[in-house]
């Protein structure tokens, strides 16, 4: 992240879910990989469908919905991951994400993330809990529409 | 294990999906954490709502089925991983598992899968790419009934 500080950022990366209960040392190596991106309320985060995912995103302020195939899936905000699932598995993008607010986010490029999963347990096992979290979601809502 | 020789389990967990690109060296630490358990066809293998998670299963031989709210939802067979979903997020059991067959399976308590978390980051990735499957499943499912 270029505008802030180095510090300033780790306190916004030790805020973040995903990366509380990281040491000092190891939210600021986050902090060195990471930059900080803003849209604007209508912005498209992210694109289903789109390949060759490059990033993910946390987001730290702001609103956004995510969509797929034009129906509305969940609304996501401050602490919540976007992106990841491309990242892991190499496959497209399986929704949009659309900016409700003005939004501001932690862009984390696959190189990086790939490197920080593998330095930093921890994040993985955070992760992990999200993702298992959504799946709930998911089967929950199949559940009760099926 | 229950009569089941260490090089033989190393040869069983090579081939599933969660252990992926482990050294032979760390398969070898997984095998020393796992029991071995058989259940005869019928038998509820989990309990979906069951709050006191302690174990996640790798079916080695024979077909299971994953039953939610009274359906049927998928089909489990040799190398399926199940019951890791509650050990990462510490939520009830989000589906119950039957075994249709006779099923033989593998055993890890809590305790030990999340020492081999920690400390095998080539499993965080595996199970981390597995659940972005699902996720990508459930998605599917929940937009053909929605």
């Amino acid at each position: 992240m270029s505008e802030r500080k180095l510090s300033e950022v780790t306190e916004v990366i030790a805020r973040v879910p995903l990366f509380s209960g990281l040491t000092k040392r190891q939210q600021s190596s986050v902090a060195r990989l990471c930059f900080e991106a803003r849209y604007e309320p209508g912005d498209t985060i992210l694109r289903e469908g789109e390949r060759d995912a490059q990033h993910m995103i946390v987001l730290i302020d702001g609103t956004a919905n995510v969509t797929q195939k034009g129906k509305a899936l969940a609304s996501v905000g401050a602490g919540e991951v976007i992106g990841e699932m491309a990242l892991l598995d190499g496959r497209p993008r399986s929704a949009s994400v659309i900016a409700d607010t003005a939004v501001t986010g932690i862009v984390l490029y696959g190189t990086a993330f790939h490197k920080l999963l593998e330095e930093i347990p921890a994040i993985n096992a955070r992760l992990l809990t999200a993702l298992a979290q959504r799946l709930r979601d998911r089967d929950e809502r199949t559940a009760a529409l099926g | 294990v229950g009569g089941i020789a260490r090089s033989e389990l190393v040869a069983i967990l090579e081939v599933s999906p969660l252990f992926s690109g482990l050294t032979k060296q760390q398969l070898g630490k997984v095998a020393d954490l796992c029991r071995s358990a058989t259940f005869s066809a019928g038998y509820v293998i989990l309990q979906e709502g069951d709050p006191g998670a302690h174990q996640a299963l790798i079916i080695i031989d024979g077909e299971a089925r994953v039953v939610r709210r009274g359906r049927t939802i998928s089909k489990l067979g040799h190398g399926s991983v199940i019951g890791e979903m509650s050990l990462i997020d510490g939520e009830p059991r989000s589906a119950s598992v039957v075994a249709t067959t006779a099923v033989e399976a593998l055993t890890i308590g809590s305790a030990g899968f999340r020492k081999l978390l920690e400390s095998m980051p080539a499993m965080g990735w595996n199970l981390l790419k597995t659940q972005t499957q699902r996720l990508r499943a459930a998605d599917a499912r929940l937009d053909s009934l929605g």
